[in-house]
């Protein structure tokens, strides 16, 4: 069997990795996965490390680069330009043309920037892709005004990286323009979203909350300002688009594939066209888009449990995830809906005022799901609490089993409940 | 909600600019650190007479602490002393917020100070010999040999026989006891003077360990052969001991020096700390330490200690291999969700400290 993976993110190297562990004959299964990034599989969440110069590149691969070699995966280095999806072949940018028996999409996401704002003028960058850590590092030198458009979890990082390697730091301004009440407040319930705001403002930056930014305004090219919704005016000499992400479906409609938001599937990653999966950020299974690590992991590692025959439909997992804001650990298990409130959740704050934990329940009064500030979470507990259908009065009341934090880490100690 | 939030909450371990300084990642800089450290501890070793000019100035403070005249290693154990003090202040500042490496750092440094630098002076300026009460049999074979041993047990001084006894204690009692409890940190982390070099002095370098599988291979090859051979040294100086045989006394004696010089002289001072800043600080812990061979073999095969790990949460970021000052490839467990059980860890913490999602939780709770 010929096995053609595009993209090398997290899901393509999941799938290249578990199709050799399960089938290590390299004659009877060969694989190809074939990137324009870069040319060895990194970690895409640890780019704010190279750019804060707490990492290198090097660093982030989770491979040996001649690890690749023993097992029998052949990388290349180039972009698909074309595919067919029925004679299930593809066209790189050097011409060439590779045929395959399954061809496996796993393209991930691109920057979902508003149309209003012209990303391409010199100041402005995205941080996405490998090159927008050189790209980030050269418009931030010299700046004095960075200015960060966006509440997410990638602003957030941005903010990160500003705060740590802007050069003038005391003469110079970082500001983030958020649409929400509050930072992550697409996400978060209204307390935790007031303390994160809170937080990046204690480290210096500026967040201005319900306002968006409506455009940028540059000389000969050049960004300038960021004119924002409510008529105001911020000087803006380095600015990052951070407004979310979309399934990178470009390769798969043009060759048919039906897409929607992402390319759709079913719950066996399989496209419309025979033969042809799609995993990672860029697919859409039953259960919608998912545009996290963890999961391009899972649905790689399944993938190539389907491509060998061994498995059957995907079963998704508790969702989680996580994030720092700066030095603050946020998580989440389960499903914390973000309008959570007395009637479905209960909130418990440390009496430091910061660290909060937040349980959110069903009319029943079992965990759902579980969400945490300033506090780390031990992901087994969680799972055994929303699976077993704990009831919140249990857990709150064995609320320190949760806890993952370092040894000597003060206890959490709710004074609201 | 608008009143000011305390500042209470962790400020995190941030090690941005880590990878843009030369000196701390083999620059020339680093090679001219490394060069001036290692000529440092070839005088200190083999020509003390050429630091005599540093060595003097400290006759007034030896006399009073020793009741001696300064010599090279009065002035060895000052700088090393205050290299322990002045970076440990400098781990405090950036790692103290968090309580793990607060107390460790401060319970190195007093270590360092109290029981590796003023009490073995005040043992020295009571004529008793200096003694170590921070280091033990196999770091420092000499306490168990049998001429040390014999001498100091059957001592008319109550404290000298004591000195003896909290020898014999710590090998035989403690060191399984805490192990078992603690894991090998309980010395390597908290107590050792090495440890508490590197931990201070040395964590500016700490990525520098490499975190390949040949060198873990390679620390295997060397660290238990290191173990075994001064184990079979005072095994047979004992043996001798009961049965004396001066050709065997011989071949011991010399075995012992060419130890003394490689492992102790060569490979703890010259390589193990004067190559910091080319291959990490924890060279010596890693790949010579007869005593963090026995520990890990305790740690591994009799221990509550290990790293926990969230089983899925990893974004393979690789801080923690990176800051890995064993080069333990942290994520390569941390990415399968397993839990981490190494000889060689040394349970600093700082995987844990670095790692930004909350995967990895250093711990010896039931
Ligand atoms: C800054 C940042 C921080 C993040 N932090 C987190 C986090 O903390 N936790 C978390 O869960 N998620 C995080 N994410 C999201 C996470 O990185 C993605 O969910 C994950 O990388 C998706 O993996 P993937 O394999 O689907 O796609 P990707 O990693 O995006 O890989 C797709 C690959 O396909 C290649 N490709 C696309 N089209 C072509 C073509 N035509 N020809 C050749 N190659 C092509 C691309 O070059 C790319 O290398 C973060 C994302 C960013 C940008
Ligand atoms: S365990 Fe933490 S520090 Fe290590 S690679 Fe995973 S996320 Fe990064």
């Amino acid at each position: 069997m010929n096995v053609l993976i595009i993209g090398n993110g997290i899901a393509g190297t999941s799938c290249a990795r578990m199709l050799r562990r399960l089938q290590p004959d390299h004659a009877s299964c060969r694989i190809t996965m074939i990137s324009e990034e870069a040319p060895y599989h990194f970690s895409r969440p640890a780019m704010m490390y190279i750019s804060t110069g707490q990492l290198t590149l090097e660093h982030t691969k989770p491979f040996a680069d001649a690890s690749w070699a023993q097992q029998g995966i052949a990388l290349m280095h180039g972009r698909v330009t074309a595919l067919d999806a029925v004679g299930r072949s593809c066209t790189l940018d050097d011409g060439r043309v590779l045929a395959a028996d399954v061809m496996v999409l796993a393209t991930g996401s691109v920057p979902s920037v508003p149309a209003h704002l012209d990303a391409s003028l010199r100041g402005v960058v995205t941080y996405m892709q490998l090159a927008d850590v050189q790209r980030l590092n050269d418009v931030m030198k010299g700046a004095h005004h960075a200015v960060i458009i966006g509440g997410g979890l990638i602003a957030a990082e941005c903010a990160e990286i500003f705060a740590c390697m802007m050069e003038d730091r005391d003469s110079s301004t970082i500001t983030c323009v958020v649409r929400e009440d509050g930072f992550y407040g697409n996400v978060l319930p209204d307390h935790e979203s007031m303390i994160v705001t809170e937080h990046l403002r204690r480290h210096g930056v500026r967040v201005v909350t319900n306002t968006e930014a409506v455009r940028l305004v540059d000389v000969d090219g050049r960004v300038t300002m960021v004119e924002l919704s409510n008529g105001t005016h911020l000087p803006a000499d380095c600015v990052v688009v951070a407004t979310g992400v979309r399934p990178n479906v470009e390769l798969a409609s043009a060759a048919g594939i039906r897409c929607d938001e992402g390319i759709l599937t079913d719950a066996s990653f399989r496209t419309d066209h025979p033969g042809v999966l799609a995993i990672g950020d860029c697919a859409q299974p039953p259960w919608g888009v998912r545009q996290l690590w963890y999961t391009g992991r899972l649905h790689g590692e399944h993938a190539a449990r389907i491509v060998l025959g061994q498995a059957g439909a995907f079963t998704p997992t508790t969702d989680f995830n996580s994030a720092k804001f700066f030095d603050l650990d946020w998580s989440t298990y389960g499903m914390v809906p973000r309008s959570s409130d007395a009637a479905n959740s209960r909130l418990l704050i440390d009496r430091d005022g910061v660290r909060c934990i937040r349980l959110a329940h069903n009319d029943a009064g079992c965990v759902v799901g579980i969400h945490a500030l300033g506090v780390r979470l031990d992901q087994r507990v969680c799972e055994k609490w929303i699976g077993g259908r704990v009831h919140v009065q249990a857990a709150i009341a064995d609320i320190s089993s949760v806890i993952f934090d370092a040894e000597f880490t003060p206890s959490f100690n709710a004074v609201t409940a | 909600m608008n009143q000011p939030i305390p500042i209470m909450i962790p400020k995190g371990a941030s090690r941005s600019g880590t990878m843009l300084r030369p000196w701390r990642t083999r620059g020339a800089s680093a090679y001219a650190l490394a060069l001036v450290m290692t000529l440092f501890y070839v005088c200190v070793y083999w020509f003390p007479g050429v630091l005599d000019v540093l060595v003097r100035p400290l006759d007034g403070s030896s006399q009073m602490l020793r009741g001696r005249v300064a010599d090279q290693w009065f002035l060895y154990g000052t700088l090393y002393t205050l290299a322990v003090l002045i970076m440990g202040v400098r781990m405090l500042r950036r790692d103290g917020h968090e309580r793990y490496h607060r107390y460790r750092t401060l319970v190195l440094m007093s270590v360092q100070l109290i029981a590796a630098y003023i009490l073995p002076s005040m043992l020295a300026r009571s004529g008793r010999g200096e003694f170590y009460f921070s280091y033990f049999w196999p770091l420092k074979p000499e306490v168990m040999f049998p001429s040390s041993m014999t001498q100091m047990m059957s001592s008319p001084d109550a404290l000298t026989a004591f000195m003896s006894w909290w020898s014999l204690a710590l090998l035989v009692i403690a060191t399984p006891l805490l192990t078992y409890l603690y894991g090998k940190r309980w010395y390597c982390s908290w107590v050792c003077g090495c440890g508490a070099l590197a931990e201070t002095a040395g964590d500016s370098f700490r990525h520098l360990s490499s975190s390949s599988d040949r060198s873990w291979k390679l620390e295997r090859m060397i660290i238990y052969p290191v173990f075994v051979i001064i184990t079979v040294i005072t095994a047979l100086l004992w043996y001798e001991h009961a049965n004396p045989h001066p050709a065997l006394a011989e071949i011991t004696a010399s075995a012992n020096r060419i130890y003394g010089f490689v492992i102790g002289g060569l490979f703890s001072g010259v390589i193990g700390v004067g190559f910091y800043p080319l291959l990490g600080s924890r060279v010596w812990c890693r790949f010579g330490c007869p005593m963090a061979a026995l520990l890990g073999i305790l740690q591994k095969g009799a221990s509550r200690f290990r790293i926990e790990v969230n089983p899925t949460q990893c974004i393979s970021c690789g801080n923690c291999t990176t800051y890995c000052e064993m080069g333990i490839d942290v994520r390569s467990y941390a990415e399968r969700g397993e839990t981490i059980k190494r000889a060689s860890c040394v349970g600093c913490g700082v995987c844990s400290s670095v790692c930004p999602r909350g995967v990895l939780k250093v711990t010896s709770r039931v």
